[in-house]
């Protein structure tokens, strides 16, 4: 086949020629096509990526700064950054999540998920990997993992919030939210 | 921490899921005439990868599973003694170290992992746009191989003082000035590969020479903190950040925004920005050398890891504008990120359309269409005849001859034995 671009403008995706009827769900969510996969896993990779450098830029400011205050922190952070400081607990929750996102979910999942994906079967001259189902299974394993990673950042943040201010005048308001959890 | 836990054995799951699939795929579903030898680096390191992953993931799995049932129900695995209420429990055995053993078992083998698979892009991208045959492919293979057997025996190398039989970190120390061997052989092999060629430039080469680049540099201070008696005293300081930033973290990220860049047209069917893609690269290494290179000086001077501020040291108060300048290549790092989301999404639906081959590369994903059809080739599965890196052959009619050429077609540029 030679190299042709049919009309199918308007979408990065090309819609395959024998299978006009895709819906967004078996195309997008229960794909078992390794191309779509290494997709997912690439956009779900680059999302915790700039999480991960977020939390790098967080800590940063601390270290570089140890003296100084950023009241911007309570924007983004809220009762971690009380005040303009980076709570010393959260410190070690955010350096501790910041490496296990970089190096699992993002240099693990997210490079071997990508390029395996995308690479092995086009390079090798296979129609899909042996098992698309296990293939869309390991997506979604990975997605859950990361979900609950990010979760786990977010308890984190109520746990603190709710050491922090234990005897101070936000108590009551603190307490129910650390109380949803 | 416990979901900290459950996150990493859903984690697990995944790699495992993943890893069977892969190494199953290519050992079974190689077209017609790709032999083992005739596979790209890039494959060869994705199946040893996915090799490691195989073996050690499930090592990390039983060790989570241990500590969660340590943290939830009471057991006693990592704990030598347990109170409740003041007293004693009657449980002895249990051991903070094991939790050590088990997690570094998995910690080594890990960083290959997360090494191999951006080498093996790397492998492949410094080879097309070098328009050269790798050099030494059979060196890389045997390299990686060794590479991964070694990295089951050196987990000791992140024990030193853990109070550890000081033998048995002498046997670490050895196994793991091993891995400089063939970890040289590789750099050996891209220098070589790049040495005297016309080089075409693009954004993928450039962070592929990136990352070899922190290989090397990052891999000179492994040497360092691979000897026990000089690891000791740099032990949990920056000089470790410094040390696994450049090696592990940088080189990966570097791996894989060069992956990015050059099989960008394979999976979106458009180009990259190319002014974007150069401008990403040179502010991102700028910020790198600058967050992690001042590390080792503060590292030396022997400022802790994982310290939420030094203030309350008086013999650290020389470091504080260090650790500003730092604090400004790592902001600028950041921005930098940015202009790399925006040119990938953006080029998703704006880039420029690409053509089938638009590095002119041997392998084989660039025979089929740009577009996307389910089982990739429209027709039949294309037939391999040689290897992948025909780059620049001598006699031949053009600088690249696909894998899917016969040798009866290149008369002109055939070796001996090439029929
Ligand atoms: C965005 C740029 C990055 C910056 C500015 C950065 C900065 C840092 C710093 C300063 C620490 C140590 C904090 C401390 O010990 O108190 C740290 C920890 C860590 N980083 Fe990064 N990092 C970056 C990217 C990465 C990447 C790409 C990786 C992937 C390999 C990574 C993996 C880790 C790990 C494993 C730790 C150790 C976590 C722990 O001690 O529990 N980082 N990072
Ligand atoms: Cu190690």
């Amino acid at each position: 086949m030679s190299d042709h671009t049919h009309g199918h403008t308007g979408t990065h995706e090309a819609h395959d020629h024998h299978e006009h009827h895709q819906s967004f769900w078996s195309k997008y969510v229960f794909s078992t096509d390794h191309k779509m996969i290494s997709k997912q896993f690439l956009v779900t990779a680059i999302v915790m990526a700039l999480l991960a450098m977020f939390m790098s830029v967080i800590f940063r400011l601390q270290l570089g700064w140890p003296d100084h205050k950023f009241p911007i922190l309570e924007k983004f952070i809220g009762s971690w950054g009380k005040g303009g400081k980076l709570d010393p607990n959260f410190y070690l929750a955010l350096v501790t999540i910041h490496g296990t996102i970089m190096v699992f979910f993002v240099l693990t999942g997210g490079l071997s998920g990508t390029f395996s994906n995308l690479l092995i079967p086009l390079q090798v001259g296979a129609r899909d990997m042996a098992s698309g189902f296990l293939n869309m299974l390991s997506y979604w394993f990975f997605f859950a993992s990361c979900m609950v990673m990010t979760a786990a950042a977010g308890y984190a943040r109520l746990r603190i919030g709710n050491d922090v201010v234990v005897g101070e005048h936000g108590l009551v308001h603190r307490f129910s939210i650390a109380r949803r959890n | 921490m416990t979901l900290w836990l459950v996150s990493m054995v859903l984690f697990i799951g995944s790699a495992l899921l993943g890893g069977i699939n892969y190494v199953v795929t290519v050992l079974n579903l190689r077209t017609k005439g790709m032999s083992m030898t005739r596979l790209p680096l890039t494959v060869w390191a994705f199946t040893i990868t996915a090799i490691l992953g195989i073996l050690s993931f499930p090592v990390l799995f039983a060790a989570a599973l241990l500590l969660l049932f340590d943290r939830s129900f009471g057991t006693s695995f990592y704990l030598s003694d347990i109170y409740i209420n003041g007293a004693p429990l009657h449980y002895s055995g249990g051991s903070p170290i094991l939790f050590q053993h088990l997690f570094w078992f998995l910690g080594h083998p890990e960083v290959y992992i997360v090494l191999l698979p951006a080498l093996g892009l790397a492998s492949e991208i410094i080879s097309t746009q070098s328009r050269k045959p790798i050099f030494g492919y059979k060196a890389m293979i045997g390299s990686m191989l060794v590479i991964a057997f070694l990295s089951f025996v050196v987990w000791g190398h992140h024990m030193f003082i853990t109070g550890m039989n000081p033998f048995l970190g002498s046997v670490f120390v050895f196994t793991t000035l091993l891995v400089a061997i063939p970890s040289a052989v590789k750099v050996f092999n891209y220098l070589a590969t790049l040495w005297k060629a016309n080089i075409v430039y693009s954004p993928a080469i450039l962070f592929a020479i990136g990352l070899v680049s922190f290989f090397i540099s990052g891999g000179l201070t492994g040497i360092i903190l691979g000897d026990s008696a000089l690891d000791i005293n740099v032990h949990d300081t920056y000089f470790v950040v410094a040390h696994f930033h450049i090696v592990m973290g940088s080189s990966a990220i570097f791996g894989m925004f060069a992956g990015i860049y050059h099989w960008f047209p394979r999976m979106f069917g458009r180009m990259m920005n190319r002014k974007l893609g150069y401008l990403h690269f040179w502010l991102t290494i700028l910020s790198v050398y600058g967050t992690f290179f001042p590390m080792h000086f503060i590292g030396l001077a022997g400022v802790p890891r994982r310290y939420y501020a030094n203030t309350a040291y008086e013999g650290f108060s020389g470091i504080i504008n260090i650790n500003s300048l730092i604090s400004v290549f790592a902001i600028l790092g950041a921005f930098a990120q940015l202009i790399f989301v925006i040119n990938f999404f953006y080029s998703m639906y704006r880039g420029k359309k690409a053509v089938q081959n638009p590095w002119k590369s041997n392998t084989l994903e660039w025979t089929a269409p740009v577009e996307h059809v389910h089982g990739n080739w429209p027709g039949e599965i294309p037939t391999v005849y040689r290897w992948p890196y025909d780059y620049g052959k001598p006699g031949a009619e053009d600088d690249f001859i696909p894998q899917t050429v016969p040798y009866s077609q290149t008369k002109s540029s055939n070796l001996e034995g090439e029929e």
